[in-house]
């Protein structure tokens, strides 16, 4: 036997509300998606220049091993410094031979002597990047510095708009979809009102009589969130030749790592396509839930 | 037990549909309410489940003093005191079947349970072969019978009945009459409101006259005139 709220049938006689609120609930999740992933992504891209080497230091010819370590300790003493390493001209050597090992002429023509020794270096912060390159233009023997500030600060601006945009915009769609589910519940709230009072009179609390509508609204959360879903996980699917191609020479940008789960954000893989599945599941679930709940509650007041 | 304690209740400042009155049903009393119209009949039944509050007084049913319930518990009240209206109120796109079923899901029944008692209701009420029909293919006599179908099939104490004959032919009332005399031979009270002279003259049961929201007389095994 049917129970008299019967969801299907409920669901099945106001097809032109329900593809309203599905599309909306789709539309919210997907642009949240997109914003979770391109704040996942870039921020994951931020972290992972900021623990690159980010000043290098070439040195002059004259410059000795012995000089070096005292820079070395001088740089220390400031506490700003994550990590750093020296290269040596006979590793500077090698390096340029691996770069270079297809192409014998190139390797013939350089020999340790000509290539510089070096200091890569990371900063705690990369706000003292400028300190500790203002620092090093005034050691003797310090040929050249290239330091990539100007990379990490375009990619924390971006990252910042990224966020702020994204946010404004998932805000102002959360909104859309809460005034859509108010609408089209309280629609049906009104058509069945007679029905309600009805199920008042035989006994029926507040809960069962909110209880269908509520389920509608999970509904709809949780179709929006599938749809959203797919449609993300087609666009990443698009896009990862694009983006193998920009991230060339990046290795792996971790999203979450605990002892026994590790997810990256690139390469795009199965947990990360998962991982949007619930995340998107629970957002969908959560606005439907708060949604039919508030426009049950305020439509349904005596 | 149904107990009206010094209740009267007035509608905005100047209409006074019940005045200071005072009565006691006991368990599985059959009580008929008459009198003209606007006598205070509707009211009295209204104010037992709670859709109205007196303006003084008290109204007990069992332990509960039914005006001050919290709202939370209403639902509970209504399951103990069920309703049969005038007009009905069926649910007109629900089957007979799922209209007799809701008292039983608001009580949270499996549906096993649901379908074996709701066959049994109707079968009561002589509408088993009906459980699949709509209100709107059915006589009204037989809608009326939905309705009462509906209101015992729960957890039902007390059956408050709201003029149930008042749209019905005289065959189809003591059709109806029957069905509601055996549910109080089987123990559930009945507060019945009526103008039907004859059918509160030949069951021969207790009687409250009201008139201008007063009580006029109380009598047991009384007649209307």
């Amino acid at each position: 036997m049917a129970t008299p709220f019967n969801l299907t049938r409920r669901l099945r006689r106001t097809p032109y509300q329900v593809v309203a609120s599905v599309f909306m609930m789709f539309i919210t999740l997907f642009v949240l998606s997109l914003f979770l992933l391109l704040v996942a992504s870039t921020s994951s891209l931020v972290s992972y220049f900021e623990k690159k080497p980010q000043l290098t230091v070439f040195f002059t010819n004259d410059k000795d091993k012995a000089s070096v370590d005292l820079l070395i300790e001088k740089l220390k003493r400031t506490g700003k410094i994550e990590n750093f390493k020296y290269i040596s001209k006979e590793e500077a050597l090698n390096i340029y031979r691996e770069q270079n090992k297809d192409d014998p002429l190139l390797l013939e023509m350089v020999t340790a002597d000509i290539l510089p020794s070096s200091l890569d270096i990371s900063t705690v912060s990369p706000k003292y990047l400028n300190e500790i390159y203002q620092m090093l233009k005034t050691e003797p023997g310090v040929d050249d510095i290239v330091f990539q500030k100007e990379v990490v600060d375009t990619l924390i601006s971006w990252a910042n708009t990224v966020r702020v945009v994204g946010a404004i915009f998932v805000v102002l769609l959360v909104l859309s979809t809460f005034f859509i589910l108010l609408t089209a519940i309280g629609m049906k709230i009104a058509i069945k009102r007679e029905e309600i009072e009805i199920l008042k009179l035989v006994g029926a609390t507040k809960w069962f009589i909110k209880k269908p509508f509520i389920q509608e609204g999970l509904i709809y959360g949780s179709l929006g969130a599938s749809l959203a879903w797919i449609v993300s996980s087609l666009l990443l699917l698009y896009i990862n030749p694009y983006a193998t191609s920009f991230l060339r020479g990046v290795g792996t940008l971790k999203l979450v790592s605990f002892k026994w789960l590790s997810i990256n954000i690139w390469p795009i893989n199965i947990y990360l396509i998962l991982l949007l599945w619930l995340v998107l599941l629970i957002s969908g679930l959560a606005i439907g839930f708060i949604g039919s709940f508030y426009a049950s509650s305020r439509y349904l007041k005596e | 037990m149904i107990l009206f304690d010094s209740v009267s209740k007035s509608y905005g400042g100047n209409i006074t549909a019940l005045k200071n009155i005072s009565f006691k049903v006991e368990n599985s009393e059959f009580v008929f309410l008459v009198g003209p119209s606007g006598a205070g009949k509707t009211t009295i039944l209204r104010l037992i489940n709670r859709e109205l509050t007196p303006t003084l007084g008290s109204v007990f049913v069992d332990d509960w003093e039914v005006n001050k319930l919290p709202d939370a518990k209403i639902p509970f009240l209504r399951r103990k005191v069920a309703f049969v209206f005038q007009d009905f109120k069926l649910l007109s796109d629900r089957t007979v079947g799922e209209n007799v079923a809701v008292s039983l899901e608001i009580l949270g029944k499996n549906q096993e349970f649901i379908a074996e008692r709701v066959k049994r209701v109707l079968d009561t009420v002589h509408l088993e072969e009906k459980i699949s029909f709509f209100p709107g293919q059915l006589s009204l006599g037989e809608q009326q019978r939905v309705a009462i179908a509906r209101a015992i099939a729960g957890e039902t104490k007390v059956l408050l009945a709201d003029e149930p004959t008042g749209n019905l032919d005289p065959k189809t009332s003591w059709e109806i009459l029957k069905i509601i005399s055996k549910i109080n031979k089987d123990g559930t009270t009945v507060i019945m409101a009526s103008h039907n002279v004859d059918i509160v003259n030949s069951m021969k049961k207790r009687v409250i006259e009201l008139s201008e929201g007063k009580i006029l007389r109380d009598q047991k095994k009384s007649r209307y005139n």
